[in-house]
């Protein structure tokens, strides 16, 4: 029985204690002396005098009541035997043929330290209690992280063997699958085999972090199965810090300075002056900054990439933190640092400097010419007729113009080149163009939503002399062109090119200019990992190549299709990996996977597919850099880190658990914190009881009648 | 002049205790001021003329009486004197009975002592015996709300006992308003007499009772407060509880005697000194008087007091 959060060795008499609160009342009432009836002359004097005392003799007799009911109640409660503490909705060591299914959290978040020991460590002790041989007990234990690892398929009598499996346990660099690992809990008491009297109890061990249960629903778990959640968490949330990702923005060429950015969740009540050290290969970058507590801060440095090219792998650190997970204060890195750009430049115009629109996206792709002798960027012009898939997927990017009829073989190799993550910029001048680019689209398919269609022009309706109407003024390329772009747009006008009609389910925010039809001028819009940007101008009927816009305006374009298709961010330890490998790595019969990580065994496998080389393991590995090999020559590598989402280590409230989430269930919730249930509270309630009575005393006393 | 005691195989009244109002026999009820009464008698006359105790000289004013110079003087040293004396007269008094519901509280704890009402249907019953002995006239005027009954001053041994009838057969009304009476009293007494007022003055309004006293008062009029009070009127009964009840519809009230007790007597006494303040400030002679003293005890007090 539980009565104001305390439970009943004796009910019955914490029942009694209740009733008897009704006992002095009655007494008060039935041994109230019953009045003499006098006739008396002076009775005006009485009833004043009446009057006079009422209200402080009403008062007393309302304390006087009051503390002998609580006086009686009070020692009917000391027998009852209180016990103070929350009674767990399983008791461990209740007979009987019982079912029970101990889930037991494995994320990183278990493995913060708190009082020197984790919350692992506690969830290992709590499971141990519930793991405590018994007759008729049939139990199993899953361990819960980014994939439900239930020791035993079913459940099974086999405790010792439970017990070694949670004692061997450790907490995994992964987040917490908590709804996969109850659906996975419900399966198994689903499927036990039921007795007369017996119980389906699942207990569940964790520090119920936010990030991991918020969103759990505990339907699963068949209806009268009885839910213990023993939490281990501290109960002040400690204090933590963490690499929530690395990364480089801008494009990652040789010698290039790039921004280096390093998120920092600071999960403290206290803002932390953050130094990161980030190793990449021989080099050492730092990035130092303030971070407020209980929020994600970007730390940010430009640094300039190494002269040569190449992948480039290391680990990203905290300098000098001290807080209660140590695995997200590390994060492994890997920045792949590419030679100078080749352009691919497919174009049917000759190659013979003149005029033309080629010749003026040639100059202002690589406006000067490379010193003898020193790598630079480079145009490489291509026949589209004449396609080599090795020659287009060696290029950086790819600048269609002027290509004519497009192939569907060249069509299919630019999309599956674009959907791999290469960067295409597609200047759209005639009339080809538009069935070029919808068929392009057609292939890419999904990957591909192009916010407008471009078709040929009316001829009704020609295009002439339109100029510049709007531009988004805060996005790559127009944000970096300052206030150029508002001094020359007046002056431009255009001719010729494509018209455009929006499309549906297209973003329209991927328009980034428009002319005074309302056609698109300048679109860039994502394609599987690349992007494709069209840029709809007939250059030579325009005077944008002889305004001083042209040159940083391709270059910004460009820069931003590199720049996308460079740095990205590691992949969660646990998560299923998909990737596909450029296409410069070739086939996958040679390739070897190699990795810093301490544990080697699930490093996936490689293999070849349509469009490349797939690179694929059910869940990633250990955290570290992992490295697709050539013989000894690096082709790909990527990062593994632990999901950010773990450096957090709020706790959800325990209250949603037990009501929003528990879906109706019976849902009980400890923390390990907890004292065992004590018994010793009838003690202090005869204190009580004993304080009640000299209280009466006193104030008969203070009021006497 | 000798006094001859009344017949008192005659009297009827059960309140009429002869034997042993004997003792009291040589004891004269006086008025303390002048009076004006209808024959002679032994009380100081507001008049002064030819009576029998010289007083004084004084000499003649032209317009006075010439039966009143004293010849020999006159004689003796040429000057016309006029000789003084101390006139006296009989008494009338008027009793004032309060016949209220509070009068009939008797207590309950010492229920032998009777009602108040009882002590003073004894007490001016006494009073009219030893009043009309002494051959002074004595009236009656019975109180509750506003005059009940109320007989004129007079001496003879039939109105004496017609008054002692009516003390005897005195009962008491729930509603009384003392003031309203003293003013009916006052419109229908005549004469500068004497007032007896005997009641518990357990009224709402003592001021207006104050005002009529002043009433009395003012056209020189002896009045004499006797406030009689019961002993167990003085301390509420022990007791755990009671439900007391009013004697002049005052409802019923509820309470433990020992948590308001205190209070009570503060009150009650509070009541004692007001009443003896408005009949003092009045001009009243006070006297409270208590049941628990045997009436003739009491009467004795009072007469040897007056006597001076």
């Amino acid at each position: 029985m539980l009565l104001l959060g305390m439970t009943f060795l004796h009910p019955w008499a914490a029942g009694l204690g209740v009733a008897a609160i009704a006992l002095p009342i009655a007494i008060h009432f039935l041994t109230k002396p019953r009045p003499v009836r006098v006739a008396l002359s002076t009775i005006r004097f009485v009833r004043e005098a009446v009057q006079e005392k009422k209200s402080r003799h009403r008062l007393r007799d309302f304390l006087v009541l009051l503390l002998r009911a609580a006086a009686v109640a009070l020692i009917c409660w000391a027998f009852a035997r209180p016990m103070t503490g929350a009674k767990p909705m399983i008791d461990p060591a209740a007979p009987g043929t019982v079912v029970r299914v101990i889930l037991i959290d494995d994320s990183l978040s278990m493995a913060a330290v708190s009082n020197a020991t984790t919350a692992f460590d506690r969830a290992r002790t709590s499971a141990a209690t519930y793991l405590r041989y018994q007759s008729g007990l049939r139990a199993d234990v899953i361990f819960a992280a980014a994939r439900p690892m239930p020791v035993f398929d079913k459940v099974s009598s086999n405790i010792a063997a439970l017990h070694d499996a949670v004692e061997a346990a450790v907490p995994q660099p992964q987040r917490a699958d908590a709804q996969a690992a109850l659906n996975r809990a419900g399966g198994i008491l689903a499927s036990a085999p039921q007795g007369n009297g017996s119980r389906m109890e699942l207990v569940i061990i964790s520090n119920f972090q936010r990030n991991n249960w918020s969103s759990v629903d505990f339907s699963p778990i068949p209806k009268d199965a009885v839910i213990q959640l023993e939490s281990v968490a501290q109960e002040k949330q400690p204090d933590n810090l963490g690499i929530l990702r690395i990364g480089a923005k801008g494009r990652l060429e040789q010698g290039r300075e790039v921004r280096l950015e390093a998120e920092i969740g600071n999960y403290s009540d206290a803002s932390r002056d953050i130094q990161v050290e980030v190793d990449l290969g021989s080099v050492a970058y730092h990035l130092q900054g303030t971070c407020p507590p209980r929020v994600a801060t970007t730390l940010s440095a430009l640094v300039t990439l190494p002269a040569s090219a190449g992948w480039f792998s290391g680990e990203a650190k905290l300098i000098g933190s001290s807080d209660a997970l140590a695995a997200d204060d590390t994060r492994p890195v890997v920045v792949e640092v590419r030679p100078f750009p080749v352009y691919a430049l497919l174009t049917r115009e000759s190659s013979t400097p003149h005029a033309s629109s080629s010749y003026f996206l040639e100059r202002a792709l690589v406006p000067a010419k490379a010193l003898p002798g020193t790598a630079s960027e480079t145009v490489e012009r291509m026949d589209p007729s004449l396609l080599g898939r090795d020659a287009v997927g060696r290029a950086s990017l790819l600048v269609l113009d002027h290509p004519g009829v497009l192939s569907d073989e060249t069509i299919n190799l630019l999309a599956t080149l674009v959907r791999r993550g290469r960067g295409m910029l597609y200047v759209a001048a005639e009339p080809v163009d538009a069935q070029n680019l919808a068929r392009f689209a057609r292939v890419a398919g999904e990957d591909l939503k192009m916010p407008v269609e471009f078709v040929p022009p009316d001829a009704a309706q020609p295009r002439h002399d339109l100029f510049l109407l709007e531009w988004r003024h805060d996005q790559e390329p127009f944000d970096q062109l300052g206030e150029l772009m508002p001094t020359v747009a007046g002056d431009l006008r255009f001719s010729r090119g494509l018209s455009s009609h929006r499309l549906e389910g297209g973003l329209a925010d991927d328009v980034l200019a428009s002319y005074s039809d309302r056609s698109a001028c300048l679109v860039i819009t994502p394609c599987g990992a690349g992007n494709l940007a069209v840029l709809n101008a007939d250059l030579m009927a325009s005077n944008l190549p002889a305004s001083p816009l042209f040159v940083p305006l391709v270059e910004e374009v460009a820069g931003r299709l590199l720049a996308v298709s460079d740095s990205s961010d590691a992949v969660p330890c646990g998560e299923p990996l998909t990737q596909y490998l450029p296409a410069e790595c070739g086939a996958a019969s040679g390739l070897k996977i190699e990795s810093s990580a301490e544990d080697k065994n699930d490093m996936g496998t490689l293999s070849d597919e349509s469009t490349g080389v797939l690179w694929q393991a059910d869940a990633a590995g250990a955290p570290g850099v992992y490295q697709i090999k050539r013989g000894d020559k690096p082709v790909y590598a990527l990062a593994i880190a632990p999901p950010a989402s773990q450096s957090d280590l709020q706790t959800i409230d325990p209250a949603t658990l037990t009501t929003r989430l528990a879906a109706g269930r019976h849902v009980a919730y400890a923390s390990a914190g907890d004292l065992p249930p004590a018994d010793d509270a009838w003690a202090w309630l005869l204190v009580a009881c004993a304080g009640c009575l000299i209280s009466e005393v006193v104030l008969l006393k203070l009021f006497p009648t | 002049m000798p006094t001859k005691a009344p017949d008192i195989d005659q009297r009827p009244s059960r309140f009429l205790q002869i034997g042993s109002l004997q003792a009291l026999s040589h004891l004269r009820f006086v008025a303390r001021h002048r009076i004006e009464g209808a024959y002679a008698g032994r009380h100081l006359s507001r008049q002064r003329g030819g009576s029998s105790e010289f007083v004084d000289y004084r000499e003649y004013a032209p317009g006075e009486d010439l039966r009143r110079i004293d010849w020999k003087v006159l004689g003796r040293t040429g000057k016309p004197y006029v000789r003084l004396y101390r006139d006296e007269t009989n008494l009338r008094c008027t009793m004032l009975l309060d016949a209220s519901g509070s009068m009939q509280f008797a207590g309950h704890e010492r229920r032998e002592l009777g009602s108040k009402l009882q002590y003073v249907q004894y007490l001016a019953t006494a009073l009219s015996y030893l009043i009309s002995a002494q051959r002074d006239q004595v009236g009656l005027a019975i109180a509750s709300d506003g005059i009940v009954d109320l007989i004129p001053p007079a001496g003879t041994s039939t109105h004496v006992q017609r008054l002692q009838k009516m003390i005897e057969d005195i009962t008491t009304s729930p509603v009384t308003n003392l003031a309203l009476a003293l003013r009916q009293a006052f419109d229908r007494i005549t004469g500068r007499g004497l007032l007896v007022v005997m009641s518990d003055f357990l009224v709402d309004d003592l001021d207006a009772v104050y005002s009529m006293l002043r009433l009395f008062r003012h056209r020189r009029s002896e009045v004499i407060v006797l406030h009689i009070v019961h002993p167990e009127e003085e301390r509420l009964p022990d007791g755990r509880a009671y439900r007391f009840e009013g004697m002049e519809n005052d409802g019923l009230a509820d309470c433990s005697p020992a948590q308001v007790r205190e209070t009570y007597e503060k009150l009650f006494a509070a009541h004692l000194s007001a009443v003896r303040g408005i009949a003092m400030s009045a001009g009243c002679d006070y006297r409270r008087i208590s049941t628990a003293v045997p009436y003739l005890q009491t009467l004795m007090g009072f007469l040897v007091e007056r006597e001076g």
